[in-house]
Parts: structure tokens; sequence; C-alpha cells
């Protein structure tokens, strides 16, 4: 049994609308709402949703780069055994906790700053914890790391503009990878490159995640890629999780009707793909003003009296190879649902 | 910028060189390049015989006019019809779209619609002269997967009822399995090789198309290797573009001495699928 670095329970976080002059606050979006995961130790964990979900606010909560409203984030990354709730941490403390953990940004043209070479990009995190003695140093280690991610250090003194998209993903894994983290949330590291690209920055993460162990919180819009890396999947709809399995379990056993929906909605790989059609209407709803009861009700073809005034609850509905399948839907188990 | 230069509505520093785009123009086929592209004809063939949807709605429309304005401007500069008429068709393309309460969408500003919804009033839009061409210029790619499912479908949808011919430009294998009965690839301002859907998908010739497909992520689970190679390099910049055939440094099956060199001939591989590669001469 692998051990588990992250578990988060019941993470919230709210945000308040204020308008005018007074900045009354005049809504409460609930941009996450009592989520609850576990990663364990080299394990891929996919967060798929649509815009608007909560997937990147809750994978920035969980490196605390926002402080969430309320639920425990316990971080168990250091491989000395003790687990740290987050929110316990002085900022000292919590600064020794951030080298074991990362994140890769969606852009690769926005999340590198333009004026600075990529010496001092992927090298910046080993100056600020100290973790070379000097100049020389440095460059081994930055040498090391380009090269690990498929780059020329030779390029080390260009500046990003110089790079393709593809490249530029690398450079971030890179930087990413700077302090051996054990962790590495990917916000949607692949939507922003061409398809041919998409799956050589996959490959390169599958091929880090063997080499260092590191577990990885993938978030992406996108099923195809989630799926090509992914152990296990949490599917996110307006701020909640709805459903929760094994990769395999979820797109050939969806018991969520809006994991149903989902997988439908994909436009078929190849012509002669046999697509079982149902499409879902409507659209995603303002997180500031959420339906009554199941939020995914006012779309869903399963819709009965209950769903519109009691919300259902994420539960275990089985389990297959030791990890449970949850899933928030009044009906598990009693909807005949079409996977892929 | 193929699509650009069939609407001639290409930028101010570049201009058709040569070629001729052929349109069939009140039963006459007529070279739209040899036409002016301010001029009258022109100008009633863009919008009303040839309709184009673009890639984000959002900066396509005009955020300080109405949609329905925007529409019954198009609408009236293309038919002599009064306001009041133009307002009950674009009533009617608002309906055909599936926007809900098209009465009242249609004095809403844009900024007031979702994504989806945009898209849709951008293809009501584009429907409105009852076009024999639609180009739509990557329509899915800004909007959310179920929303995509809504908007090919709506696609596929007025396509059929209006009898048009759509060119979609995309990025992405899956629309083109989706809505597409011919493809065309293109590789660095060239068109490398067209078929059928079916022939690209399964008989891919060329090696750029072969990786292509190679690299599309599978949806089933089957016992095929899971792991996808991808192309090794990345597109070169359009100012230093290689001598000879253009994908020769990224291509696996690369001839010495012949594809950095020569241009690669057209190869019929068969009545419907034609390929640019040395491998086949």
């Amino acid at each position: 049994m692998a051990t588990w670095i992250v578990e988060v329970n019941d993470l919230v976080k709210f945000y308040t609308r204020r308008r005018g002059f007074l900045k009354r606050a005049v809504a409460t979006v609930k941009a996450v709402d009592k989520v609850s995961f576990k990663i364990d130790q080299g394990e891929t964990l996919g967060l798929v949703g649509e815009s608007g979900s909560g997937k990147t606010t809750t994978g920035r909560c969980v490196l605390h780069a926002i402080n969430p409203s309320g639920g425990e984030i316990l971080l168990n990354l250091t491989g000395n055994g003790e687990a740290v709730n987050a929110a316990d941490l002085e900022p000292r403390e919590l600064k020794e906790v951030r080298k074991h953990m990362a994140m890769v940004f969606q852009d690769p043209y926005s999340s590198l700053n333009p004026r600075m070479p990529i010496r001092e990009i992927v090298g910046e995190p080993l100056i600020i914890h100290r973790a070379t003695r000097n100049n020389r140093e440095l460059e081994d280690k930055v040498t090391e790391l380009l090269q690990m991610v498929g780059l020329d250090p030779n390029y080390m003194r260009r500046y990003p503009h110089a790079f393709s998209g593809g490249q530029r993903q690398r450079i971030a894994i890179a930087r990413a990878l700077a302090l051996r983290p054990s962790f590495v949330v990917a916000d949607e590291p692949v939507s922003a490159l061409d398809v041919s690209i998409q799956v050589q920055i996959l490959n390169l993460l599958q091929d880090l995640q063997v080499q260092f162990s590191l577990a990885y919180l993938f978030i992406a819009h996108n099923l195809t890629a989630v799926k090509y890396v992914s152990d296990r999947i949490a599917v996110m709809y307006a701020g909640k999780i709805v459903e929760l399995a094994d990769t395999r379990e979820l797109f050939l056993n969806p018991q969520h009707p809006y994991t149903e929906s989902l997988l439908s909605a994909l436009p078929k790989p190849h012509p002669r793909y046999q697509k079982k059609t149902r499409i879902t209407g409507g659209e995603v709803p303002d997180p500031a003003n959420l339906p009554s009861g199941c939020c995914f009700h006012p779309r869903c073809r399963y819709a009965q009296e209950v769903c519109l005034s009691k919300e259902p609850q994420l539960t275990a509905v089985s389990a297959t190879g030791g990890r449970t399948h949850a899933v928030s839907c009044h009906f598990a188990e009693q909807l005949e649902l079409a996977g892929v | 910028m193929t699509a650009q230069s069939i609407l001639r509505i290409v930028p101010k520093n570049g201009h058709i060189v040569s070629g001729r785009i052929l349109f069939d123009c009140q039963d006459e086929k007529r070279d739209l390049t040899k036409l002016n592209a301010e001029g009258k004809l022109m100008q009633s063939i863009r919008g009303g015989d040839i309709a184009m949807i673009f890639q984000e709605p959002m900066t396509s429309f005009s955020p300080v006019h109405t949609i329905g304005n925007q529409i019954m401007e198009t609408i009236m500069l293309h038919r002599q019809i009064r306001k009041e008429e133009a307002r009950s068709i674009a009533l009617k393309l608002l309906n055909d779209v599936g926007i809900p309460s098209p009465e009242n969408a249609i004095d809403e500003y844009t900024f007031n619609l979702s994504g989806g919804m945009r898209q849709r009033a951008m293809i009501a839009m584009a429907l409105s002269c009852q076009p024999r061409l639609l180009i739509a210029d990557e329509p899915t790619t800004a909007v959310d997967v179920t929303i995509q499912a809504q908007v090919l479908e709506l696609m596929k949808q007025v396509q059929s009822d209006y009898h048009m011919a759509l060119i979609v430009i995309t990025h992405d294998t899956a629309v083109i399995a989706e809505m597409a009965d011919h493809v065309l690839i293109m590789y660095l301002g060239k068109g490398v090789e067209y078929g059928t859907v079916d022939e690209i998908f399964y008989e891919p010739k060329h090696p750029y198309t072969a990786a292509l497909m190679d690299s599309v992520l599978k949806l089933e689970f089957d016992d095929g290797p899971t792991r996808k190679e991808g192309i090794a390099g990345s597109v070169p910049s359009p100012y230093e573009i290689p001598e000879g055939c253009p994908f020769h440094p990224r291509c696996s099956q690369h001839i010495v001495g012949v594809c950095e060199r020569e241009d690669p001939p057209q190869v019929q591989a068969s009545a419907s699928h034609s390929v640019h590669c040395h491998l086949y001469h």
C-alpha cells in the first residue's frame, strides 16, 4: 500500500462579490464547496470539469497559493512520515514545505517572465531556497534540469521568446522540478499546445513521474488527455466533486449523469468510432447563483423531484482493486449510463 | 489565410500571388482572385453567398451594438427589405440556432451572453443571407466540451437545413472526424495531403498525416500500445521554411539527398486521395 502524500478534507473556498462605493457584499461565490480527496505517492489524480467548475481554485488551495476558506489540507511530503496541516504552519515552516511541491501552469507564454533568461527562470527556486552554494553549482544544476526535460543547456542564456510553446512548457516543468518536489499540480499543462506537441509533454510528465516517483494533481478539461495520464479521475461540477473513480472504471462505467454527458460530448476520435450521443443542453450555472438540490438537475435527463430539493452526498458505491468508486447522485447504480 | 483569400479579406501586407479560386456564382464559374476585393460583386458574395464564423465570437462581434442590430445590418446590406422584416428574420434565425427566448436575446449586447450563446448568435448571423458556403474557423476552440457538442450538432443541422457546403478549419482531429467528408492536411502553408475522411484517418500516406493521426489520444480501452510518440521537433517559424519538403527535418522517413532539395511532387493514391511526398514518387 502506497503512502498518501496529500489529503484534502472538505476544502471550501468562497469569494464574496462586492458592488458599489461601500463594497457591500452582493453574493457569495462558492468556487469550491466541500471537496475531499487523497493522493498517493507516485500517483496521478486527474481533475476534470468545465470552465468555472473550481478545478484551478482547488489546485491552488492545495498548494496554499491561495488560502482556503475552510476545510483541511494535510501534507505528508517531506518523507519523514510526519503529516502537517498546512493551515497551522508559520510562514517560515510553510516555505520549508513548499520545497516539496510545485506547479506547472496552463499558458507557457505568460508563466515565464519574458525579461529573464532561462538560466534565471529555472534557477530561481534554487536561489530562493538556497539550494546551491555558488554560481557554478547553480549552472550545473540548471544544466542537469534542462537536459532532464529534453532541452539543450547551451540555450540557457536565451530568453523565453526564443522558444516554441512546447519548449516553453519544458522550461516550466524544469523550473517546477528544480527542488525535486514530491507533488506537482499541473494546471491544464497541455491545453495551450498543438496536438502533436501535447503528446510529447504528456510523455515527459509521465517519464519524470516514474523517475522521481512524483504525484500529480492533473487539472484539465480535456478528458482524453486526462485519461492518458491519470490513475484516478475526479469530475467536478459547480465547485463539487460529483464522481471519483479509477480511470478505466470512470470511462467504462460512469455513475453520474454529468460524467456520462461529458463523455458523450467528446467528438469522436476517428470517423468509424461508435458514439453514444446523449447531448446535454444548457450551460454551467453561475457559481453565485447555484440551483437548489443537486446542482446538475436543470441539465440532467434523469432528474426526479428529489433532485430539486435534496443535495446528494458523495458516497462510495463500489470498490475496484481496493479503490473506491464514489458518486454524488440520488440514483447512483440505478441508472443505465453509457460509458465510452 | 486560405479562408481569408477565398473571402478576399487578406491583410494589407499580404497578397494573392497566383492561383485561382473558382466559385459558382449565378450559374457561372467566377475566379474570385480576379475580382476587385472592394467591388460590388465581391461584396455581395462576401456575407451573401459565402459567410464565415470566427474562433472567438467575443472579439468578432461589436460590443456596442445589440445582437439584433448586427444581424439586421447584414440582412439589410444584402437585401432590399424594411427594418421590421429584417427584425423578424433575425428573430427566426436566433430561434433556429437554439437561443432561448430570442425576443429578449435580440436586444442584448454580446457581453451579456455566454460563450456558447455568442457562438450560436455568430452562426445565426452567418446564416442570415442563406449562404451556399460557410467557413468555420476553429468554431469550438474557445468553448467547453458540452457546449462544443451542442455547437457541432447545430452546425450539422443547419448545414442540412440550408444545403450549405462547409469548410471547417481546426487543429482538433476529433472535430474533423465528427464533421468532415473530405480533409486537406496543411503544413507550413502547403496542402500536403487530401482525401476522404476515411482515407486520411485509416490510410494516411504522408508521414506528417500519419504521425498526426498517431498522436491522437484514444478514447477506447483496447489492447494496443497505450503510449503515443507524437511528432519530434516543433513547427518552424514561417520565416524559416525549410528547403525542399517543408516537413523533412521532422520526418522519420526522410530520404537523404532528395527531401531537403526538391519540392515533393503530387502523387495520386486513389481517385480521391492525393499526397505531396517523395516516398510515393
